[in-house]
C-alpha cells in the first residue's frame, strides 16, 4: 500500500503540494488528476524518492520513501529522459543493468508490438514513438507499483491505444498503478479509481463505474463539476 | 473501443458479448478470453473485466470450469432467452424515440412495413 | 556500482578518443623530427605534446564536473536518481571514474614524457650534457631526475583531481541548497574558490607545523602533500554526497 500522509512540498515561492493525506492499494489503476501546475508531478516524484518532501511523509507498505523503495515502485516521468547517444536496445540494457525486475523478453515484445525498432537512435524518435518507449521500458520491469505522468501527452490516437494496452497487460491484483493526464476522456475505461489534486491539495477519490451507476455521471464530468472554479492559466 | 462514458462499462461490454453470442460469433460451450485479456482486447480495467464475467455467470450466459476459464454456456434456451430479452431492450428504446416524435405504435408498424418494401 | 562507472565512462569515452588522436599526431611529429633530425617538427612536436598533457588533465576534469552539473539539473537526471543506488554511490562512481581517467591520463603522460625523452637522449648525445649542465646549475634540490619528476607529476595530478572533487560539491551546492535563486552559478563559483584557498591555506600551515622548506623537492614532503590532497577530497566526497541525499531535487 501506497500512503501519502499530510505530505506538502515548498519550492521558492511556491507551495507545489499542500498537505495531501491519500492511500493506494494494490488491484487498482488509479487516474491522477488535475489541471497543469496542480502538483501531479511533484507528488509522483515524491514518492518516486526523487523530491523529499518539505513535511509528511511517504510511505511504501509501511517504509518510508528511500533509494531502496525504488526497487519496487517504478516511475515514468513526462519529458524524455533517455542519454542522446542511446539507442532503443541501449535504453533496454540500461534498464536491465539496474533493476532486477527488468525482463528484457517482455521489453523486446512490447517493443515489437509497437513497431519500435532497437537499431534506432532515442534522439530520432518521434514525440509518439518516444512516449511508447518509455512507457515500455518502464512496463518491462515487474514493479509493485507504477507510476506514469501524462504517458498520452502528445502522441496520436494509434499510439494510445497501444500505450494503453501495455499497461493493462501489467495490471493485476498485486499491483498500483497510477496514471497522471490532461486527457480525463482516454483514462475513462481504463482506470477504476480516479483522485482529485486541486491547487496543490487532495480534492477526492473516487470510485468511476460507482459515479456512473450512483450518480449517472462520466469521469470528465465529475472533472468539470471539481474543477468548475479554477481558472485556467495561461495557455491550456 | 467507443463507450458512453456515462454508462457503467461492464454493462456496455456485457451487452457487445452477449450480442456476439446471439450472433454465433462466439459459439455456445465455446471457451471466452481471461478477464486479463478481455480487459487488453477491449481496453478496459480489470476489474470491471472481472464484473463482466460475474455477471454474465449470475445471468446463467457463462460458467467457470475450476481451473480451465469461463465458458459461454451449451443451454440453447439461456441464448433464446437473451435474444428475446435484448430484441425487447430494442423495441423499448424505438418506442420510446417514437412516441417522443408523438407516433403511436401503429404509426411505426405501418413506418417499418414501408422501409420493408 | 560497476554499472554505474560504466555508464559514466561510456558517457565521456569520445572525449578521451579526441584527445588521444591528438596525442598519437604529435607525437608521430615527434618521432619523426627525432629520427630525420627535423629541428622545426621536433620543436612543435615537443611543445604540442606538453599542451595537449595539460589541455587532457584540464579537459578530462572540467567535462566530469560539467558531465555532473547536466547529469543534476536537466531530465538526464532521472537516468541516475530513478534507480536504486544512493547518492554517496552515484558520485563515488563519477569520482572513480572521472579521477582514475585523470590519473590514468597523468601518468600515461608522464610515462610518455619518459619514453620521449629517454629516445631524445639516444638520438643525440647533447641533449644528456644539457640535462647534467643544468643540474649542476639548479643544485641538489632541483635536480632533474626521473623519480622527482614522477614524483612531482603525482603530486600536481592530485592536486588537480582534489580541485575537481571541490568543482564537484560547488556544482552540487549550486544545484541543491541554491536552486531557484538568483546567482547561484556565481555564489557556488565563490565557494569553490573559498574552499580551495582555504585548504591551500591549511595544507601550507601543516607544511610548516611539520617543517618542510616551502619550495624544492623531498619525498617526503610530496608523500604527506598527496595524503593530505587525498584525505581532504574524501571529506569534500562526503560533504557532497550528504548535500545530495539531503538537499537535491531533480
Amino acid at each position: 500500500m501506497l500512503e501519502s500522509i499530510d505530505v506538502t512540498k515548498k519550492f521558492v515561492g511556491k507551495t507545489a503540494v499542500d498537505g495531501i493525506t491519500m492511500q493506494l492499494e494494490p488491484g487498482h489503476i488509479y487516474a491522477l488528476l488535475g489541471p497543469n501546475g496542480s502538483g501531479k508531478t511533484t507528488w509522483m516524484k515524491m514518492a518516486a524518492g526523487l523530491i523529499k518532501p518539505t513535511s509528511g511523509q511517504i510511505r511504501y507498505n509501511n517504509q518510508p520513501i528511500s533509494i531502496a523503495t525504488r526497487n519496487e515502485i517504478a516511475y515514468m516521468s513526462t519529458e524524455p529522459y533517455f542519454y542522446d547517444w542511446m539507442t532503443v536496445g541501449d535504453v533496454g540494457k540500461y534498464y536491465a543493468d539496474f533493476f532486477q525486475d527488468f525482463s528484457m523478453e517482455r521489453y523486446d515484445y512490447m517493443l515489437e508490438k509497437m513497431d519500435l525498432d532497437k537499431k534506432l537512435k532515442v534522439k530520432s524518435l518521434s514525440s509518439g514513438m518516444m512516449a511508447k518507449l518509455k512507457v515500455a521500458a518502464t512496463m518491462a520491469r515487474d514493479a509493485k507499483v507504477y507510476m506514469l505522468d501524462e504517458p498520452l501527452n502528445g502522441i496520436d490516437l494509434l499510439a494510445r491505444d497501444s500505450v494503453m494496452n501495455m499497461i493493462l497487460m501489467a495490471a493485476d491484483e498485486t499491483k498500483t498503478l497510477l496514471v497522471s493526464s490532461h486527457l480525463v476522456e482516454e483514462l475513462e475505461s481504463v482506470v477504476d479509481k480516479a483522485i482529485f489534486i486541486k491547487r496543490a491539495q487532495f480534492a477526492g477519490m473516487y470510485d468511476v463505474e460507482a459515479l456512473r451507476t450512483e450518480e449517472n455521471t462520466s469521469l470528465a464530468d465529475k472533472y468539470r463539476q471539481v474543477f468548475s472554479d479554477v481558472e485556467m492559466g495561461g495557455i491550456q | 473501443m467507443q463507450y458512453d462514458s456515462k454508462i457503467p462499462i461492464y454493462l456496455q461490454v456485457i451487452k457487445f458479448l452477449k450480442t456476439d453470442i446471439i450472433s454465433g460469433q462466439i459459439k455456445c460451450g465455446q471457451k471466452l478470453p481471461s478477464s486479463r485479456e478481455l480487459a487488453v482486447t477491449y481496453t478496459i480495467n480489470p476489474n470491471t473485466a472481472a464484473r463482466v464475467y460475474q455477471e454474465l455467470e449470475r445471468e446463467g450466459v457463462c460458467y467457470t470450469k475450476r481451473g480451465m476459464g469461463t465458458f459461454v454456456t451449451e443451454d440453447e434456451g439461456v441464448i433464446t432467452m437473451l435474444r428475446e430479452q435484448m430484441a425487447e431492450e430494442a423495441l423499448d428504446v424505438f418506442l420510446k424515440s417514437m412516441s417522443e416524435l408523438g407516433i403511436s405504435i401503429d404509426e411505426a408498424v405501418e413506418l417499418l412495413k414501408q422501409r420493408e418494401e | 556500482m560497476l554499472n554505474l562507472i560504466k555508464y559514466e565512462f561510456r558517457k565521456s569515452w569520445i572525449i578521451k578518443a579526441i584527445i588521444l588522436v591528438f596525442t598519437a599526431v604529435f607525437e608521430l611529429m615527434f618521432i619523426g623530427g627525432t629520427i630525420f633530425n627535423n629541428e622545426d617538427f621536433l620543436g612543435m612536436g615537443i611543445a604540442f605534446l606538453s599542451l595537449t598533457t595539460i589541455c587532457a588533465l584540464f579537459i578530462i576534469g572540467v567535462y566530469g564536473i560539467f558531465r555532473l552539473h547536466k547529469d543534476l539539473t536537466t531530465k538526464q537526471s532521472y537516468m541516475l536518481f530513478m534507480t536504486p543506488n544512493s547518492s554517496y554511490k552515484i558520485l563515488g562512481a563519477k569520482l572513480i571514474e572521472n579521477a582514475g581517467s585523470i590519473l590514468v591520463a597523468g601518468l600515461f603522460y608522464v610515462l610518455l614524457a619518459i619514453v620521449d625523452f629517454t629516445f631524445l637522449m639516444a638520438a643525440n648525445g647533447e641533449i644528456r650534457e644539457g640535462i647534467e649542465f643544468l643540474n649542476q646549475i639548479l643544485g641538489a634540490h632541483y635536480s632533474v631526475d626521473t623519480y622527482g619528476f614522477v614524483m612531482v607529476s603525482l603530486n600536481l595530478i592530485v592536486i588537480w583531481i582534489f580541485t575537481i572533487v571541490v568543482g564537484y560539491l560547488a556544482v552540487i551546492i549550486s544545484a541543491s541548497i541554491l536552486s531557484g535563486r538568483k546567482f547561484s552559478g556565481v555564489i557556488s563559483f565563490i565557494i569553490f574558490l573559498i574552499i580551495n584557498g582555504v585548504v591551500q591555506k591549511i595544507h601550507g600551515i601543516i607544511l610548516e607545523l611539520v617543517g618542510f622548506d616551502t619550495f624544492g623537492f623531498s619525498t617526503g614532503k610530496t608523500v604527506l602533500g598527496l595524503v593530505f590532497d587525498i584525505v581532504f577530497a574524501i571529506i569534500v566526497y562526503f560533504a557532497a554526497a550528504w548535500i545530495m541525499d539531503n538537499k537535491l531535487s531533480v
